[in-house]
């Protein structure tokens, strides 16, 4: 049937947090790049989005115009404001400046060993099965490394992985959002004045409470320490998830792609640019949110201070006018200059480790089940929320030995 | 407001108010300067917002710091008086620096 609604009435209907939407994302996205570069939504209390790379790379830097300090969720996070990311400069680049050398590219390749045997870990159970749901691979791995990184006990993990599932994919019954927000705030705020009196350890927690920031007034707080903690365990969890999910599927079912990269396995040189790729392909975080501070036009539309506009990375990275074949994964892409970790001074902090993750997940289920496959029929389903990622994907192989 | 001159690899010249307590690389951001990428954001770990230093400024800019050091190390086209600018902080005393954008 052919589709009769205009570009505008897809852009006042447009909701990023509907099933439909994350189900399918690019097909709307691609009709919005071409006609509706910077569009209008009823949805959610109203709000621009901005579809083409340029536009979206430009509002991503231009801080001045385009704030972060009213959030970037919608529907609005309990948590907010998470810190640094819902601060503008210049608080915002003394803050990061701190963090930043927690996660240095150094401290996240370390990881890359423990990595790669802990996927091997969890596969061994499953190998002589044949079967494996790599949903429960790429909620371990982040979940494990992500949380050991910042200092979250063992014990507690899967309580403070339930609530920020919810927080995440569960925010359309803003009720219970807030129960569980309160929750996982009172859990961080408790474990943190714990943790004050204990003796330091090598984490991020520890390394919090000796940070200064002059702009926010020396030493961290409490709850300048909790509101840093809300965003790493947010960005690092099911963004994860999602790039490994959507990369192993599209594996399955593009032979040509497994075969170079089961070629390259031991080709330190080849990974660099094949995990970027794979980050743009996906795209985890797929929109966000930014406030305008001062009347711009964009694309013939009049913009005024405290709107809202959501910049779409997903839209973005397939973006013909920036990425040619832009629907396929090209292993070698290059240059590859994706916004799936953003772009401008919030660009993702954990982006080493993301790509830690990503590629020694990929390079051992590689090693030890190449053979994987994903049945014909198998269609993804998706969660709604800030990370678009797969419900679950289930494999087959020749069973084989532990 | 300190205002900072930018040289883009086309030789065009762009000043820009720069504000105190940022980075040379943000009001390059502002300004729109082109060939500077800042791809990571500023965390010193992509070395696309390198740029030269005027000679006449480097005193007042002073040298890379430990981490700014170790990727100069591994970027290509590092020349003498190069900073990665996401690394220098706007303040008074650079009220009128003028850098060249590598590109």
């Amino acid at each position: 049937m052919q589709d009769v609604k205009s570009a505008g009435d897809l852009a006042r209907a447009f909701d990023h947090m509907s099933e439909a939407q994350v189900e399918q994302p690019y097909q709307l996205y691609r009709r919005f790049r071409d006609e509706c570069p910077i569009g209008r939504s009823e949805n959610h209390g109203g709000f621009w989005f901005a579809m083409r790379y340029a536009d979206v790379a430009a509002i991503a830097r231009n801080f001045r115009v385009f704030s972060n300090t009213d959030g970037v969720a919608v529907p609005r996070q309990p948590s907010s404001p998470m810190y640094p990311l819902e601060l503008d400069p210049p608080q915002h680049t003394e803050f990061k400046n701190a963090l930043t050398p927690l996660f240095h590219i150094s401290q996240a390749e370390a990881l890359a060993p423990d990595v790669e045997a802990e996927v091997a870990s969890v596969l061994k159970s499953a190998l002589p099965t044949g079967k494996f749901d790599f949903a429960v691979l790429a909620d371990h791995i982040p979940s494990l490394f992500a949380l050991k990184v910042i200092g979250i006990d063992e014990a507690d993990r899967p309580q403070l992985i339930e609530w920020v599932d919810f927080l995440t994919h569960g925010r359309d019954q803003p009720e219970k959002a807030a129960e569980v927000g309160a929750l996982w705030a009172q859990y961080l705020s408790d474990m943190i004045a714990r943790r004050r009196k204990e003796p330091k350890r090598d984490d991020v927690i520890s390394a919090l409470f000796e940070t200064e920031v002059a702009g926010m007034g020396g030493l961290l707080t409490d709850d300048q320490v909790q509101r840093t903690l809300f965003v790493l365990i947010f960005g690092g969890l099911h963004t994860t998830r999602s790039a490994i999910l959507e990369s192993l599927f599209y594996i399955a079912r593009h032979p040509e792609t497994r075969a170079a990269m089961i070629a390259n396995l031991e080709n330190a040189a080849f990974w660099p640019l094949a995990v970027d790729e794979f980050i743009r392909y996906s795209t985890p975080t797929q929109i966000l949110k930014r406030q305008v501070t001062c009347p711009i036009e964009l694309h013939g539309q009049s913009l005024q201070e405290g709107d809202d506009i959501m910049i779409c990375y997903g839209s973005a990275n397939h973006d013909e006018r920036q990425f040619a074949s832009p629907d396929k994964v090209v292993l070698d892409r290059s240059p590859n200059a994706h916004v799936s970790f953003g772009m401008g001074p919030h660009r993702c902090i954990g982006q080493n480790l993301a790509r830690v993750f990503l590629r020694s997940t990929l390079k051992q289920v590689l090693r030890l089940i190449p053979d994987y496959a994903v049945a014909d029929d198998f269609v993804p389903h998706y969660q709604v929320g800030e990370a678009r990622a797969m419900v679950s994907l289930p494999a087959a192989f020749a069973p084989r030995d532990a | 407001m300190p205002k900072i001159t930018f040289i883009d690899p086309a030789g065009k010249r762009t000043d820009v108010d720069a504000r105190e307590g940022e980075s040379v690389m943000l009001a390059a951001l502002v300004g729109m300067v082109a060939g500077i990428e800042a791809e990571c954001g500023g965390a010193c770990s992509c070395g696309t917002c390198l740029v030269q230093v005027e000679p006449g400024w480097r005193e007042a800019v002073g040298g890379p710091n430990e981490l700014e050091a170790g990727m100069l190390e591994v970027i290509d086209n590092v020349t003498e008086g190069c900073r990665l600018s996401c690394q220098i902080p706007v303040t008074g005393r650079i009220d009128g620096l003028i850098v060249k954008v590598a590109g």
